[in-house]
Formats: structure tokens, C-alpha cells, sequence
């Protein structure tokens, strides 16, 4: 069981376990599956360019290089933000206690590019936590889930299902004039994380 | 820039041009200050994957692992993997030279197949002849949050005057009613949108904000309810 988020609301601490919440487990969903002229599923494979080797599942692994093509081992890798200055870990926030920020607009929320969403059930919950949630207030918190270069906002919330939580990060959309020049085209590939990667 | 076709609730329509609205690039990972990224490369040759070995060794596989590396390719592992294409290999490990016939199989929650049916492609819908309107659904912006998890956001932008007030119009309606309506596709507004030949199915809620400087009006997609899991 990974440990829960602990969240502080009026110096009053919450604890919550996480479940993650995705749409297969919510709906079912759908998947296409390439038959051979037998009827028998066929076994997806990666062509190397050269055309010398197929790649079957098992057969690839993924690392990490710098620009010499030197290996780089997990104990060696760091960040840096866009100006060059070296970026500290954030550790997992899961265990450690965090207080919550708030109650915030639901603009807040909606300017949020969501990663991933956790149904929260609730080890203990103070009164006036459960209190605000169910009048439809919503609060902001530091969540990783994992170490990692970059901290995610996350914003707790509830409705007549139980309590949420939204994880992600903040992406606001400009206002724009009537003289607004517009953005430059998108790069192309752009479309492919529209695409159903259930019915591949 | 991509064009959606929307229609309003006076039944005005336009031609109209979207962004994504994403968040800034994640921070560049680098090792002893020099910039590194993801590769992939070979791990394994044909004959060393863990199923291979198994069927080669059975029980003594892990003697041979011990005693002669059968698990290495020394010819292909390490090699990276550039650009590569898809291959299909028919259930006698052939590649099929032709397009393999495709069957839509349906999973609940639970993982369990329920049906298997012959796919049917989804049309895109969101540029046609028949705009995208407006549908009688309204939801207040707080209550919509606790509802729906919106997972992508396009910025409407306008093309010309006209379309400036046109868009000004709806996002300043709904910015004052502090509501979302959501927008549909279909002759009975009942279609989700589909934003490309096969692509997701998404459920759009369009939201408006102005200021002294113009209008921002987005349309936010959701394919996923705030619902409890199946226990």
C-alpha cells in the first residue's frame, strides 16, 4: 500500500489513501486487435530502418545519453530550468504532511493540464475539512508522487462520489486583443495525442 | 492553425481557429552539466528474450545464465533504435506482407472481454457543414470541476473583427453568468466531439473570461467522469 497523503487544513491533519482513478476502470473500454488470415491475433513488431532486425516486445530497453553517447546512470541525472540554474529534487510528497492552500476559484482548476486523478478515501478527516469540501470548496496542495525535478500542484475536491484529487500542472491561456498575433502553427504530430491508442 | 465550425445559441456560426493550451516544457535533464535525453536501444536479440531461453533451456536456465551468458547478443545488444516501422507477424512468426484484417474487442472494468465486433471508424465532426453548437447544458464553473476531469484545453482564437466580437460576445455572456455550456455535434446534439478520423471521443464545455485587455475562450475536453471506482 503506498503511503497516503496527509494533508493540514486549519492545523488539523487529514489522511487520505489514494486510488488512481482512469477511464478503463470507470468504463471498460475498447481495443483492436490485427488478425491474421487464420482469425489468430497477430504479434505487433518494430522494423529497424536498416531492415536487419525485428524488434519483438523484450527485445528493446530505454536509457538515458548525453551528447557524447555516453550512458548515463540514474544516480547521475539533474535538471535545469530554461535560465540554466541547476534545479534541487523535490521528494515524493506522499507521507509528509502538506498544508492546503485555499479555497481557490474553480478557474484555478481549470487552468490546471491535468496529469492524473486520485480517488482519495479518507483514514481520518477533520470536521471542518469534510465540512468545506461538501459545500463545494476546493483546496490546492504540493503532490509527487514519486522524487522528481518538478513539484505538481494538486487541488482537492469532493462531490456526491467521494473526494478527489486533480494532479497536474498550471497552464493558463492568454487573454488576446483584437490585434493578437496568433501563435506560431503547430508542429506536426501535434494531432497524435488526440488519436485512440485503445483502437490501435 | 486547426478550424472548428461552431454555432452559438442564436444559431450564428463561424470558422474557427483553435490552439492547445499546455503547460510550460519540463525542466532539460542534464549529467555533469551536458544535456542528455531518452534513447532506446536493443536489449536483447530474437533468440535471448526471457521466453526464448525458457524454451531453450527450460530448467536449466539459470545454470546457463550463469555459465555462458545466453541472455546476450553480443552482435545486437546496445545497438540504438532510430526510426522504425510497424510490422505485423502472423501467428507462424511470419511478417504479413498485407494489411492484417482488425476486430474490435470490448473490455468492462474489469478487464473482461464482452464483445468482439467488427471496428467502425469515428468520423471527425468538429469542422464539417453541420457546426458544433450549443447545447441546453449549462453547469456552473465550480460545479463542473467536481464533475468532469478536463484533460485538454483549446484557446479559440479569432481570424477578423468579426469573429473578434463573435467569440468577445460568448465569453463575456459566460463569463458574467459564471457558467459552461457544453457544445455537441450531430443533428441531435448528442455527438461528442471528434477532432480527427478515430480520435477520442471528448465531451467540450466551452468557458469564458474577460478583462480590460480581451476575452479568453476555451473549450475544455473530458472524457472522464468524477466517479467513484467500482469496488
Amino acid at each position: 500500500m503506498a503511503k497516503p497523503v496527509i494533508l493540514i487544513h486549519n492545523d488539523i491533519a487529514s489522511n487520505f489513501q489514494l486510488q488512481k482513478l482512469e477511464r478503463s476502470k470507470l468504463y471498460g473500454c475498447k481495443r483492436r486487435i490485427p488478425v491474421d488470415e487464420d482469425g489468430e491475433p497477430c504479434v505487433r513488431a518494430s522494423l529497424t530502418e536498416d531492415g536487419e532486425v525485428i524488434i519483438l516486445s523484450g527485445m528493446a530497453a530505454q536509457g538515458w545519453f548525453d551528447d557524447l553517447g555516453r550512458q548515463v546512470e540514474a544516480s547521475e541525472i539533474g535538471a535545469q530550468s530554461s535560465d540554466g540554474i541547476a534545479l534541487e529534487l523535490v521528494l515524493s510528497t506522499l507521507g509528509v504532511s502538506q498544508p492546503l492552500e485555499g479555497p481557490v476559484s474553480p478557474m484555478e482548476v481549470l487552468d490546471l493540464a491535468v496529469s492524473s486523478v486520485y480517488q482519495l478515501t479518507a483514514d481520518t478527516i477533520s470536521d471542518e475539512l469534510a465540512a468545506s469540501l461538501t459545500s463545494g470548496e476546493v483546496w490546492r496542495f504540493r503532490f509527487n508522487y514519486r522524487s522528481d525535478f518538478l513539484a505538481e500542484t494538486a487541488y482537492l475536491l469532493a462531490n456526491d462520489a467521494g473526494i478527489f484529487a486533480l494532479i497536474g500542472q498550471p497552464a493558463t491561456a492568454p487573454y488576446l486583443q483584437l490585434n493578437a498575433i496568433p501563435p506560431v502553427e503547430a508542429a506536426e504530430g501535434e494531432d497524435t495525442e488526440d488519436v485512440d491508442f485503445e483502437m490501435l | 492553425m486547426r478550424t472548428l465550425h461552431l454555432a452559438d445559441q442564436d444559431s450564428r456560426d463561424a470558422y474557427i481557429r483553435y490552439v492547445a493550451v499546455r503547460p510550460s516544457a519540463p525542466p532539460e535533464r542534464v549529467a555533469a552539466g551536458r544535456p542528455i535525453s531518452l534513447r532506446r536501444f536493443i536489449a536483447a536479440g530474437e533468440a535471448n528474450t526471457l521466453k526464448a531461453l525458457q524454451q531453450q533451456y527450460g530448467d536449466k536456465l539459470g545454470e546457463s545464465l550463469l555459465n555462458s551468458d545466453p541472455e546476450v547478443d553480443f552482435e545486437l545488444v546496445g545497438k540504438p533504435i532510430e526510426r522504425t516501422s510497424t510490422v505485423y507477424l502472423d501467428n507462424k512468426q511470419q511478417v504479413l506482407r498485407f494489411a492484417p484484417d482488425v476486430v474490435e474487442v470490448i473490455l468492462d472494468p474489469s478487464g473482461k472481454e464482452t464483445d468482439r465486433r467488427e471496428p467502425i471508424d469515428r468520423l471527425p465532426n468538429i469542422a464539417e457543414q453541420l457546426p458544433i453548437r450549443f447545447t441546453k447544458t449549462r453547469l456552473n464553473r465550480n460545479a463542473a470541476v467536481r464533475r468532469f476531469v478536463f484533460t485538454r484545453t483549446l484557446q479559440l482564437w479569432h481570424n477578423d473583427g468579426l469573429t473578434y466580437e463573435y467569440l468577445f460576445d460568448i465569453a463575456k455572456e459566460l463569463h458574467d453568468s459564471d457558467e459552461m455550456v457544453m457544445v455537441a455535434g450531430g443533428e441531435r446534439l448528442k455527438d461528442p466531439l471528434i477532432f480527427q478520423l478515430n480520435g477520442l471521443p471528448w465531451r467540450a464545455f466551452l468557458e469564458g473570461r474577460i478583462n480590460s485587455i480581451g476575452y479568453c475562450l476555451l473549450l475544455h475536453l473530458s472524457n472522464l467522469e468524477l466517479k467513484a471506482l467500482p469496488t
